[in-house]
């Protein structure tokens, strides 16, 4: 497109040009002709290679020619005599029409090279905006896919080209039929002339050549280290030459370091997160499995003991030994009962048996059903008569209160208090506080509080860092919030809020 | 324990092998007679020919739902049926105690809550043990005189709430479906009466127990309804 229209410019201004040498040679010839026994034909031969001096200054090359061809056919013919005869009888005027012309001719050609390579000038400072462009925007681009729409944009944008990117795969020398870029351009047979491209290309090591194909036109895409992929680009064969190729080359060179930089990046990213998500998983095992073998470890151990005849005849030896049985039972119990509704958080199957609910009176029997774990932690309740209803599974939100309670109480020192409060019903939002005295989570941690598996640093063994996640879970499937922070006068207060019905 | 007592006879139906026998070991060792059944054929056998004064009845049941059990029973016998379950059922049970339970209990369970509210149901459908007055930590109920006391001092109550506590004194002990109080107080279904009921136990709360917040005596049973818990009478 840019290139036709140049051309057509290019070739009008050259017949303007031819006409506009014509004129003024002609209209110099004619002014000069009466008064050529004044001044004399010498004179008005300089003259006349002083206009094409002047025209030289604005015409191209071969309206040029063609002016000095016609000034020195003008001079013989109207000027020196014999008058009206292209004969030249003296030495002299043969002598001087020659160097005229040549004198003419070496203007022009000097002219012309100047010419030249100004707009050779002009035009790479074009290229080299251009390109300046392209990799001020491919900096921006921060993953592959970005990188490779930007390239695709400015393609379109700059050279009318629609474009497709093959790109080589993750492990292996292959090239992944994932196509990448104008995705509408992706067909088998384009793909099987860019995997042969790729082909050739990794055995020559220099290999830049471009390939036609299937409507387009592909070039493999190589960075200072490896050969990362093929591109294709939607170039017709009669659109094709040497200075566009050798553009687009330079483009795609741009592009391949940007890509063969994002490539790097992303495969290093993906090995942090899997050697995270492999510490994580470390983490959760750890702490699940030292969870589940600790009641386990004391039921042994409980069960040798009531077989030792010795210890199992002493009474309170006894109870106390069915005291840690069925401690260790609750404690496995709580766990399994805290996986299992991981796993159904998990697994999307959560549904909701709605029903209306009275959170004071929720909360007074999560509190009854917490008796003995309570015994250490003075509890109070301040909730108002009038709580409004809920709709909500009760059996869920009973697993959120007791979760954020046992956190609490396991959490803090022995002696202290946990009060739970509500604050002022807001429009359609009743929010319940549970605050403890105990001495708080890190500001740093408190975001992650209710993340699977999240422990505070330091805190003290036993629990797996499900039951506040889960809380949060069963919380927002009935549209709540769950919020943790730490009390302006110590301890950490969890508020849960949600929607009420009238 | 009086050896010549008749021994009351239980019924176990659940088809764990490993929880039938703990069960029967608590049970036995507690003077009850034991009849085993694993699944809901040899349950019915078992109830026609031993004729149990207690069913524990797990719902999840290999050859029936246990529920289909229950209603099959109570078309000709009134015997106690205590279900088994496991926690986040509670839609189940309550059409469990409404199909004609007398009480459920939670897996995992403590076994003197077992047989706490095993002795609660015989001593209902055996109608014994009716004193007059009714006493559970520190609430006292002489239901002759229709007084009520908490800490020995009288408390005023309306003529709704003493029926409601009535109601749950004749059924100490046991679980009580908000739908079946509706229907022993107003002849009416639950959906309307709900709100009316939760306020009347609020307001009741408030007289019969010493935290009204946490409470002791007046408990619910979330999702399924109240019970009046029978606690050792303080001093």
């Amino acid at each position: 497109m840019l290139r036709t229209s140049l051309w057509k410019n290019s070739f009008r201004s050259d017949f303007i040009e031819y006409l506009i040498a014509v004129t003024v040679i002609g209209a110099t010839g004619a002014i000069c002709f009466p008064l050529r026994q004044i001044i004399g034909y010498q004179s008005i031969g300089l003259i006349l290679l002083m206009m094409i001096a002047i025209l030289s200054l604005f015409l191209g090359g071969w309206p040029l020619l063609l002016a000095a061809v016609l000034n020195v056919l003008i001079l013989d013919y109207f000027f020196q005599e014999p008058l009206f005869t292209f004969r030249v009888e003296n030495l002299h005027d043969l002598f001087a029409n020659i160097a005229d012309f040549i004198i003419a001719c070496i203007a022009i050609i000097l002219i012309t090279r100047i010419r030249k390579s100004r707009a050779f000038l002009i035009k790479s400072k074009e290229n080299q905006n251009i390109l300046f462009n392209f990799l001020e925007s491919l900096n921006d681009a921060i993953s592959i896919s970005a990188v490779v729409e930007i390239a695709q944009q400015s393609l379109k944008k700059q050279f009318g080209l629609d474009s497709v990117i093959y790109l080589k795969e993750n492990k292996g020398r292959n090239l992944s039929d994932l196509p990448l870029g104008d995705t509408l351009l992706h067909t088998h047979a384009g793909f099987t002339v860019a995997s042969s491209l790729f082909t050739d290309a990794l055995a020559v090591k220099d290999y830049d050549q471009g390939k036609p194909g299937e409507g387009m036109f592909w070039f493999s895409l190589r960075d200072s280290r490896d050969l990362l992929g093929v591109i294709g680009v939607t170039l017709k064969p009669e659109q094709k030459d040497t200075e566009l190729i050798m553009q687009l080359r330079s483009y795609i060179t741009l592009l391949a370091s940007t890509l063969g930089r994002e490539i790097i990046i992303e495969t290093v990213r993906e090995k942090e997160i899997s050697a995270q998500s492999e510490k994580l998983f470390q983490a959760i095992l750890n702490s699940v499995s030292h969870e589940l073998r600790t009641p386990i470890s004391i039921i042994t151990t409980a069960v040798d003991n009531l077989n030792d005849i010795h210890t199992s005849s002493d009474p309170e030896k006894r109870l106390q030994i069915c005291n840690e049985l069925e401690f260790a039972s609750l404690r496995l119990n709580n766990l399994v009962e805290n996986i299992l509704d991981m796993s159904r958080i998990e697994s999307g199957m959560l549904t909701l048996n709605l029903q209306y609910c009275d959170i004071a009176d929720m909360i007074g029997s999560v509190a009854n059903d917490l008796k003995s774990e309570l015994v250490g932690h003075q509890l109070s309740i301040d909730l108002p008569d009038s709580l409004p209803l809920i709709l909500a599974d009760i059996s869920l939100i009973r697993q959120v209160f007791l979760n954020i309670l046992r956190n609490a109480i396991m959490y803090t020192p022995l002696g202290t208090a946990v009060e739970i409060s509500s604050g002022k019903p807001e429009k359609d939002m009743i929010s319940v506080t549970i605050r403890d005295h105990g001495n708080g989570v890190p500001e740093d941690s408190l975001g992650y509080l209710f993340n699977k598996f999240y422990r505070v640093p330091g805190s003290k063994s036993g629990g797996t860092g499900l039951g506040l996640a889960i809380a949060r879970a069963f919380v927002e499937a009935h549209g709540g919030h769950l919020n943790a922070f730490n009390h302006p006068e110590g301890g950490l207060s969890v508020s849960i809020s949600f929607k009420t019905q009238n | 324990m009086d050896k010549n007592r008749i021994k009351y006879k239980v019924l176990i139906l659940d088809d764990e092998a490993q929880i039938r026998r703990l069960l029967r070991m608590t049970l036995e060792s507690n003077d009850y007679k034991v009849f085993e059944a694993g699944s809901s054929k040899e349950g019915l056998q078992a109830v026609t020919m031993n004729h149990p004064d207690v069913i524990l009845l797990d719902l999840g049941l290999p050859d029936e739902n246990g529920l289909a059990f229950l209603r099959r029973v109570r078309e000709w016998s009134a015997v106690p049926v205590i279900i088994l379950t496991v926690q986040g059922q509670e839609s189940v049970m309550v059409s469990a105690l409404d199909s004609g339970a007398d009480d459920y209990m939670t897996k995992p369970f403590n076994s003197g809550e077992l047989l706490a509210r095993i002795r609660v149901a015989i001593r209902h459908s055996l109608r014994i043990d009716e004193s007059p007055v009714f006493r559970s930590g520190a609430l006292e109920v002489d239901i002759n005189s229709r007084v009520t006391r908490l800490n020995k001092e009288e408390v005023k109550l309306t003529a709704t709430e003493y029926s409601l506590l009535l109601i749950f004194i004749r059924n100490a002990g046991k679980v009580l479906t908000h739908s079946y109080i509706s229907r022993e107080i107003w002849a009416a279904p639950y959906a309307d009466n709900a709100q009316i009921l939760r306020v009347h136990i609020a307001q009741l709360r408030k007289k019969i127990e010493v935290y009204p917040s946490v409470p002791e005596i007046l408990i619910t049973e979330p999702g399924v309804g109240y019970r009046l818990k029978m606690l050792p009478v303080t001093e």
